[in-house]
């Protein structure tokens, strides 16, 4: 508790000395020239409000047990988060308060409340300070990122100090240290001892401003990234031919990456190529080995038509501040999913999870846009787009292609089919549903092969009223069977949107469960507010979102999801 | 314990060091007015916060300069994979040129893509052939600093930096919306 009022009041004073020096230094400056920026002027302010509450309306056996007692209603579940920014061109003062004392069904160890986030940055010239909660990346993050996602309860930011150049001619250095944030797990301590501490620095070169300034006609970036992490030694023993052994730990664990990215009016090519030493840890069974990433990006952008492939080679890549964390805990780097983000429900309903231990991973996507007036185009245009990723090993494999087209004035059209191979075994860990989904109904190689078609249509009533609906089919021999959704949505401009859908398993055979998963629901937006109000069920899926998972469990009741950003 | 003996020296330094450091806020004004001077003329202190975000080029830019055009600006918060966010920007397109025209305002939109993903934004554009600059905020600094939490957002400047309207989500036709607040700043 102590050690918490401290930190404040150490940020208090760092924030009140820079105001009174600024003060002073606004005073010469006005002097100096009246149209300058001061140092304690012209701040801005902003606020924003989220807070998502669920009020579960299935039969009393059914709901989760209490696992945060007090006065909060039974059957009513909230993440609210409340987030406050000071700025001005010198300095940033950002706070955030989250509200989960009984957070949202399958965001359970999110549990707790308080200020959880505190940040305050200054940017004098070309350099930058920041002390407090980080959130940054090196590179694409692969070897480092902090960052936030609300909808997968993910905040790893590093509790410490940054110190950020930037030279005239853009080279970038980054300097950071610190130690990742995981739920509320630190109380009102400044730290948690549990786990390592990281520091780490960045540098990029923008080589082609270096080297020769004149060239205009392609960029070329360099950049290196070097990472550490300290962490003392944990009591880890194992038993090996009747003898009890203790596992050896390194107490620093260093690694780096390099990358490379060249651009040019058509072609974008980017390199990465990551190290990291030796790290034994829960989620590598604690062998002692070394990992490596490697990834290639390429495309070709011409008018009308484009062109993107990838690959990513990994092993060993999976990275924590603490060696017994798992799940989503405390990663240090993150490595996406080397696979098309997939929107349409159906489609979505087996995304692809990144094996960073053990994956060679393979994307491509096509796009070309018909003109209008062209024999694919018509009058109004026709966009293609064919997409697909291919993970090796058989772990999964996803082709999809959309075609979308403006019929009329008012109609527009979209089709989609979509391929998917999802091994459950290696993905999910298991092919038995029986404890999670229902019904044990999975292949033999542990793979569930589905097709997906999609029809989306448009429909523009008047000026201000469009009705759009989707109908989905999902045909699969594993899992659950075949799935069918539809949807209605008419939104009326500017403000509201009213919408009706239904994820129908007609392929189930537990006759015991309700196969219709249907919601209604009704948004209202204003300015800055987005007032939605749902009421319906909601199957068991896995929540994705940038490469990380969630297994959401079955919910049932009325939703309310409030934004306010001012 | 030994993070107090760290930390708490560490702070008291930073404390101290404090006036040296802000000391070269002097420099800052010039700065700023290079930068602002590379862009276009400056009429005003930039409101913005201050994030360096690459362009599809792979250039970075100082987000603090984006105001500093001296004409109305949208920022539009997207992401390749949100589908109202591209039925936004396909709509902004259509009517973009007679937008400029009548306001001479300018539209930029801000990809929240992460990772490998932020490559295909390019592609994106390039395939619709839509005219807007756009700047890869990978990380979602910028966003997060202006306490945007839902995509897309849509916020518009006016020509002197201001914040004069923001809106969250796309319903098709909300475009209406935008080009009313553009006429009311010119009037």
């Amino acid at each position: 508790m102590k050690l918490h009022s401290l930190w404040l009041f150490g940020l208090f004073h760092c924030v009140a000395g820079m105001g009174s020096i600024a003060g002073a230094q606004s005073t010469n400056e006005a002097k100096k020239n009246t149209d300058s920026p001061k140092l304690w002027e012209n701040f801005q302010t902003k606020l924003s409000l989220q807070t998502n509450l669920q009020y579960d309306t299935r039969s009393s056996d059914q709901l989760s047990p209490s696992y945060a007692p007090g006065h909060w209603p039974k059957r009513l579940h909230s993440n609210t988060y409340l987030l406050g920014t000071i700025y001005n061109p010198y300095l940033s003062l950002q706070l955030r308060v989250e509200h989960l004392s009984r957070p949202l069904i399958g965001f359970e160890e999110n549990w707790g409340w308080g200020l959880s986030h505190l940040n305050l940055t200054a940017h004098i010239g070309q350099h930058e300070l920041s002390l407090g909660d980080i959130y940054d990346q090196f590179g694409s993050g692969q070897l480092f990122r902090t960052y936030e996602d609300r909808n997968l309860g993910i905040d790893n930011a590093l509790r410490g100090l940054k110190w950020s150049y930037t030279s005239a001619k853009g080279i970038r250095l980054k300097v950071l240290g610190g130690q990742h944030r995981n739920y509320f797990d630190r109380g009102h301590r400044l730290w948690n001892d549990q786990r390592g501490w990281l520091y780490g620095a960045d540098i990029e070169l923008p080589l082609t401003e270096l080297l020769s300034p004149s060239i205009k006609t392609y960029q070329l970036n360099w950049g290196v990234s070097y990472v550490g992490k300290v962490e003392e030694s944990d009591d880890i023993l194992r038993t090996s031919m009747g003898q009890t052994y203790r596992l050896i730990q390194p107490r620093h664990v260093p690694a780096w990456a390099t990358r490379l990215e060249w651009n040019n009016r058509h072609w974008s090519v980017n390199a990465e190529y990551a190290y990291k030493y030796a790290d034994p840890m829960r989620t590598n069974d604690y062998h002692f080995r070394t990992g490596q990433m490697a990834m290639l990006t390429a495309s070709y952008s011409h008018s009308g038509w484009t062109a993107f492939v990838g690959t990513r080679k990994s092993t060993g890549f999976d990275w924590r501040s603490d060696r017994a964390a798992s799940g989503n805990a405390l990663r240090i780097n993150q490595l996406l999913p080397f696979a098309p983000e997939r929107t349409y429900t159906l489609a979505a309903q087996h995304p692809y999870t990144t094996q960073a231990e053990d994956e060679w991973a393979w994307q491509g996507e096509l796009r070309y846009s018909a003109k209008r007036g062209s024999t694919l185009g018509g009058k109004y245009g026709t966009d293609l787009r064919l997409s697909g990723a291919w993970i090796a090993e058989g772990y999964f494999h996803d082709i999809g292609l959309e075609i979308k087209k403006k019929l009329s004035r008012s109609l527009e059209l979209t089709l989609s089919y979509f391929n998917q191979h999802y091994n459950a075994q290696v993905l999910e860990g298991h092919t038995d549903y029986t404890n999670i989904r229902g019904v044990n109904n999975t292949s033999d190689d542990g793979i569930i092969y589905s097709n997906i078609w999609v029809t989306e249509m448009r429909y523009r009533l008047s000026r201000s009223l469009i009705l759009r609906g989707e109908l989905q089919y999902l045909h699969t021999k594993q899992y659950k069977g075949d799935w069918l959704y539809g949807l209605l949505e008419l939104s009326i401009a500017p403000r509201w949107m009213i919408s009706l859908s239904d994820e129908w398993n007609i392929g189930h055979k537990d006759k015991s469960q309700d196969p219709h998963y249907y919601m209604l629901s009704v948004v209202y937006n204003q300015s800055g507010s987005r007032l939605q109000l749902g009421y319906g069920r909601t199957s068991a899926n896995i929540n994705c979102s940038g490469g990380v998972c969630r297994l959401m469990p079955e919910t049932q009741g009325l939703y309310l999801n409030y934004n306010l950003s001012i | 314990m030994t993070l107090r003996r760290i930390f708490f020296p560490l702070l008291s330094i930073l404390y101290l060091l404090s006036p040296i450091y802000i000391a070269h806020a002097s420099d800052y004004p010039k700065h700023q007015q290079a930068i602002a001077d590379s862009v276009s003329k400056p009429q005003h202190i930039s409101l913005l916060p201050s994030f360096r975000l690459k362009d599809l080029e792979g250039k970075t830019v100082d987000t603090q300069t984006l105001t500093q055009g001296n004409r109305p600006l949208i920022l539009d918060f997207f992401t390749s994979w949100c589908k109202p966010c591209l039925r936004e920007l396909s709509a902004i397109h259509e009517i973009y040129p007679d937008w400029q025209e009548e306001t001479g305002v300018e539209l930029i939109a801000i990809s929240g893509d992460e990772g490998a993903t932020s490559h295909k934004v390019r592609p994106l554009f390039v395939a619709h052939d839509w005219a807007f600059r756009a700047l890869l905020d990978t990380n979602g600094d910028f966003r997060r600093a202006l306490n945007v939490e839902v995509y897309p957002t849509t916020i518009i400047f006016d020509a002197s930096g201001n914040e004069v309207y923001r809106h969250t989500g796309y319903t098709d036709g909300g475009e209406e919306e935008i080009i009313e607040v553009l006429r009311k700043l010119k009037k």
